[in-house]
């Protein structure tokens, strides 16, 4: 019978055996030697590793070498999957990996439960006072077993003090589970998994996914933070979990990732014109480097790729979710939009068209309008203005017309994206709200109809450094603002030539610690 | 077998920018005029030296022939390399722009690799005449390219081979920036291959399997993934 993965928010609270044990394995791994395959930093080190930071940080002793092995330098470093379409089945091998591992730790202490399963960090969850509190037995340095608690680490900086703070905005699940398709297009939609990419490890070129942005991203900078008082574009200040580079060695990152991995099968579930990819160089990726391989727990390695992902109760995986309900019951990003417009728009009564999570055609991204210069986003909020470009925003205006619609039997208006270019940064953690169409002055508090999303600079460091492989083009970001121009382009007074873009920090940036190449907006035809 | 080729970097760009290449290798072999007249041109000391030998090359194969030849040579070597580039133009253009942009961007860029190329003859011949034959200036091209090839400066002009510039889409900069584009490529281009394009130029009896290799190289480098060392990249390296 396959394990079950449980909400930490189920789990008597603080110290539930589920949580005890969990504190016991990695402990356990921590007193491993690093070249061991199975000992804890081996196994952060898979996800990300830079030498000189974990030295400043402690996790390499002045004396202590780099595993020398082929094995480690060669294939199982420095793999995970960023700002493309393996991010999430390379996490569910890594996840199932790690979990298998910590298991077989576990079962060979006195009592050690020998069907312990990971618990997911339901930051949504409907149970506990605050499920978005960085959950007990992570938060103090305490534990039954005494000494220090091997799930507490002091860098977890969250607001700066120690403190996590998680807003219900930074983990809002609609534009991942709403979104019909998993594969995202360049500019446009990037989709619930992202864009295709080959083997990714470093945050260089393409799109992530609606999961990997929020919750994913935002959850890694709200619960590393950098530390108050300090220069938020220096590494030596950042927390672990800020940094793709050493996330891993935060204990917290485990249960992050089990409820992100469990919100697949959510957005599967919901409906069945939720499908993953079929296509042979996702099924049998990566493309690139080389195949994805984790180490099991009696230190051998093992190859996968993403078809060997796709059921969690397979015998390779064998877990299941303790809740894989729907959040948003049934709710649908295309339904919605055109409940809305019914409002918005006279006569307006729907479309016949097809369910927008069934159309297989590749939708067409055009550019639609695009800021004057560069910016550079500080500690104070920061605005800019985009031009739209006349003739494309006609495309954008028709395609509301209720003949053109009906006449091209597509099942919607065009959708709109803002997409943050080439954005280049040193602050991992910095965190920041984007609106667009407020109205000059106004108070963007007091609109959160005008807000466009969060952005997590998590990964950034990497993408901006050009000593790392394809680095310093930085990344890109898109959100999605379709419902603001649907007000924005329904309602009289509304100038469509021009939009504001307010960015307003919700973590510290440093003094222009953030860098935006280009500000635009793209339309996506389906 | 699509799908296995686009996994490979081989989408319909990258076959695209393929069949260009091979065609101008195609117009090569079959004899352009700068490249049969290589042979005779850079045939050793006794030729003219320095400027002179340019305007010995330019009296003899004429100038649309000798910077034809080197905009080929740029073409067969280079093109393969371009898919990034070319589609950041065009995603990042308005649609009605996007071939305007290309043209502008490919227009810079041969631009400064045939001037360039020129100059790189140019080199071979004084290589020619310093060192007395073929065989040294090629021996010492080798050398200083293998000591570029292997040093971090050479690292660090490809790696702003692969930064992407801001385009703008309206006024004056909506032409300029394209350009310059193509112009700054070609400058970080030429930086990290001069030594592969100097070296055929200096051994004109094996120029092409040498032009050959060069491009091979150009070509595994631009589409295979460099491995992120886990030491020693904290710093950046601006």
């Amino acid at each position: 019978m396959a394990r079950v993965r449980r909400n930490i928010w189920s789990l008597a609270q603080p110290w539930d055996p589920v949580l005890l044990w969990y504190a016991r394995g990695v402990q356990a791994l921590k007193a491993r030697p690093f070249p061991d395959v199975t000992s804890w930093r081996y196994l952060a080190a898979i996800h990300g590793i830079e030498e000189e930071i974990w030295r400043e940080f402690g996790w390499l002793k002045p004396d202590e070498q780099l595993p020398r092995t082929a094995e480690f330098m060669n294939e199982d470093q420095g793999q995970c999957q960023h700002h493309g379409w393996y991010f999430i089945p390379w996490h569910r091998g890594y996840l199932a990996a790690f979990e298998a591992i910590v298991r077989a730790a576990i079962a060979k202490m006195p009592g050690g439960p020998k069907d312990w399963a990971l618990p997911y960090w339901d930051y949504n969850s409907k149970v506990g006072a605050n499920p978005r509190a960085l959950p007990e037995a992570f938060a103090k340095n305490t534990w039954p077993d005494g000494g220090d608690n091997p799930l507490f680490d002091k860098r977890r900086y969250g607001r700066g003090d120690g403190v996590v703070v998680i807003r219900e905005q930074d983990v809002d699940l609609k534009p991942a589970l709403t979104d019909g398709q998993f594969e995202g297009v360049t500019n446009g939609s990037p989709g619930f998994g992202g864009v295709r990419t080959p083997f990714q490890h470093n945050a260089d070129r393409d799109h992530e996914g609606w999961l990997e942005q929020v919750p994913h991203d935002v959850v890694h900078g709200r619960v590393g933070g950098s530390k108050a008082g300090q220069d938020p574009r220096d590494w030596r200040f950042a927390g672990l979990m800020s940094m793709p580079e050493t996330a891993g060695l935060d204990p917290i990152f485990w249960l992050h990732h089990a409820n992100i991995d469990r919100l697949w099968e959510v957005w599967l579930k919901r409906d069945k014109n939720h499908k993953n990819p079929a296509l042979s160089s996702w099924l049998n990726g990566p493309a690139g480097r080389h195949k994805f391989i984790l180490p099991q727990p009696d230190g051998t390695r093992k190859r996968f790729a993403p078809k060997d992902m796709l059921d969690t109760s397979a015998p390779g995986l064998d877990y299941v979710y303790e809740n894989t309900s729907d959040p948003s019951a049934g709710q649908q990003r295309l339904n919605v939009r055109l409940k809305t417009l019914s409002v918005l728009i006279p006569g307006f009564d729907g479309f016949a068209g097809p369910e927008v999570s069934s159309v297989a055609k590749k939708p067409t991204v055009e550019l639609l309008g695009a800021n004057a210069k560069a910016i550079t986003l500080s500690d104070a909020p920061t605005s800019t203005t985009i031009r739209v470009d006349k003739p494309t925003a006609r495309k954008v205006i028709n395609s509301f017309r209720l003949n053109e619609f009906a006449a091209r039997s597509v099942p919607e208006p065009d959708r709109v994206f803002l997409n943050l270019e080439n954005i280049t940064s040193d602050n991992d953690a910095a965190v920041f709200d984007v609106y667009v169409g407020l109205p000059e002055g106004a108070d963007p508090a007091a609109h959160p109809e005008n807000r466009a999303g969060v952005v997590s600079m998590f990964g950034a460091r990497a993408a901006t450094n050009m000593a790392k492989p394809h680095g310093g083009a930085g990344m890109t970001k898109v959100l999605e603002i379709t419902d603001t121009i649907d007000q924005l382009h329904l309602s009289d007074n509304a100038d469509l030539s021009k939009l504001s873009v307010l960015f307003v920090p919700v973590s510290a940036v440093g003094e222009g610690g953030i860098s935006i190449k280009r500000v635009s907006i793209y339309r996506q035809s389906s | 077998m699509r799908q296995w080729l686009q996994a490979r970097g081989f989408g319909s760009l990258g076959l695209f920018l393929w069949s260009v290449s091979l065609g101008a290798w195609l117009l090569i072999v079959g004899g352009d005029r700068l490249h049969v007249a290589l042979p005779q041109l850079c045939g050793g000391p006794s030729e003219p030296q320095g400027l002179y030998a340019l305007e010995f090359t330019i009296q003899t194969i004429g100038w649309p022939a000798l910077s034809g030849g080197a905009a080929l040579m740029v073409v067969a070597m280079m093109a393969p390399a371009l898919a990034g580039p070319l589609l950041h133009l065009w995603y990042r253009s308005l649609s009605r722009h996007r071939w305007r942009a290309i043209l502008l961007f490919i227009t810079g860029y041969v631009a400064i690799w045939t001037i360039a190329c020129l100059l790189l003859i140019l080199t071979a011949y004084v290589l020619h005449g310093s060192t007395g034959s073929e065989i040294a200036a090629s021996l010492v091209v080798a050398s200083a390219g293998l000591a570029w090839q292997l040093s971090p400066a050479r690292a660090r002009c490809l790696a702003r081979c692969h930064l992407r510039p801001r385009l703008s889409i309206f006024g004056a900069a909506a032409f300029t920036d394209p350009l310059l584009f193509g112009l700054t490529l070609a400058c970080w281009c030429v930086a990290t291959c001069w030594a592969l394009m100097l070296l055929p130029l200096c051994l004109p009896g094996a120029h092409l399997p040498l032009m050959a290799g060069g491009a091979l190289l150009v070509a595994i480098e631009r589409t295979t993934q460099r491995k992120s060392k886990p030491s020693g990249l904290a710093n950046r390296w601006a």
